[in-house]
């Protein structure tokens, strides 16, 4: 996959996601008028509801927007020295969320890693990774929901990606995502292997620099916890 | 302004609820379904006069609930209604079943004359 059909497919999965909620914003606001212009006691009560839901569309809207800001950043290369790895993941992540609902494949929420991990990777590199890992997903029928964390092994930064079935014990997509070459598998988590007697969540490191830069201080990178 | 019964059908929760909600203080009887297979079964127990689908749900595509649709009630207009570009690079529509396919956001003063028109057709056809 070249550079310009990455950009498309997040570009089109951003846009639609973007329709959908303006969608949404047009109907709560309308909804909001409708109910100033009926006037009852009845009609009253239910506009904090319209407005609240309103204004979450403008949060969402708001979001799509700084993520399409990281693919611009990082197509135009401007990130190349300091690339706040979470957050390009969070941002690719928001922006495949449309295309990965129509082929079953669903990110979960990630909490924005605190420190930050930097990687000297462009932000722009990163999203081609991600999509080559999303291709494997959708290319075995998808089903699948995963979660990343950025992080650091051996002193690299990368992601490290948990995935499981959306429904059932197991998916295809989980036995090709082991069999992919740039992941490596992880063991899981002894919580995991304790609550449930058989794993069904998969984890996996996706190396995301070479080597830590060394323009970054130690103190500013989160180590990742085995 | 005709009766008309309403037949929505979208994954988007907040988006399904609050234009069937505008709909039906405008005088629609609406009913909403939030996936493909609850939309063909609302269908069945009760045919609407039009039924607006979403182009992608997660269950099932709306342009499958519509060939069904379309087998069981031959006269029931489908308006498409989706984020997706309404037409392909090819200019063909996503969906040949579809009595229109129209891309959100939509406003509701272009959408109401579009479904009476859609639901009239569909009557005089019946």
């Amino acid at each position: 996959m070249n550079d310009r059909e990455c950009a498309g497919r997040l570009i089109a999965s951003t846009t639609h996601e973007l329709r959908n909620v303006l969608a949404v914003l047009r109907e709560t606001s309308g909804l909001a008028q409708d109910l100033l212009a009926c006037g009852t006691p009845a009609c009253l009560e239910k506009l904090p509801k319209a407005l609240t839901e309103a204004g979450r569309s403008v949060d969402r809207i708001s979001a799509l927007a700084d993520s399409l800001d990281w693919l611009a950043q990082g197509a135009l290369g401007q990130d190349e020295t300091e690339c706040d790895l979470g957050a390009a993941a969070q941002a690719f992540c928001r922006m495949m969320a449309r295309k990965g609902k129509a082929c079953g494949i669903t990110f979960d929420n990630m909490p924005p890693a605190s420190p930050p991990v930097l990687t000297p990777m462009n932000a722009f590199a990163i999203q081609l990774a991600l999509m080559d890992v999303f291709d494997v997903c959708e290319a075995a029928g998808g089903g699948v929901v995963i979660s990343m964390a950025a992080g650091l092994r051996d002193k690299s930064s990368g992601l490290t990606l948990e995935a499981r079935p959306q429904s059932g014990e197991q998916c295809a997509a989980l036995e090709k995502l082991a069999e992919f070459p740039a992941l490596t598998p992880l063991p899981p988590r002894w919580t995991d292997r304790l609550s449930l007697g058989k794993t069904i969540k998969r984890r996996f490191w996706l190396p995301l620099a070479a080597a830590r830069p060394a323009s970054i201080p130690a103190e500013s990178m989160a180590e990742c916890k085995e | 302004m005709m009766a008309c019964s309403i037949l929505i059908a979208d994954d988007e929760t907040d988006f399904a609820d609050t234009l069937a909600e505008r709909l039906e203080l405008r005088g629609y009887t609406v009913r909403v379904a939030h996936d493909g297979q609850a939309a063909l079964a609302a269908a069945e127990a009760n045919p609407p006069d039009v039924a607006v689908l979403d182009l992608f749900m997660p269950d099932m595509s709306g342009d499958i609930v519509a060939r069904a649709l379309h087998a069981r009630h031959p006269h029931l207009p489908v308006v498409m209604l989706t984020g997706h570009a309404c037409v392909t690079d090819e200019g063909t529509s996503p969906c040949a079943e579809a009595w229109a396919c129209l891309t959100k956001p939509v406003a509701l003063k272009d959408l109401i004359p579009l479904l009476e028109k859609a639901a009239a057709e569909g009557k005089a056809h019946e």
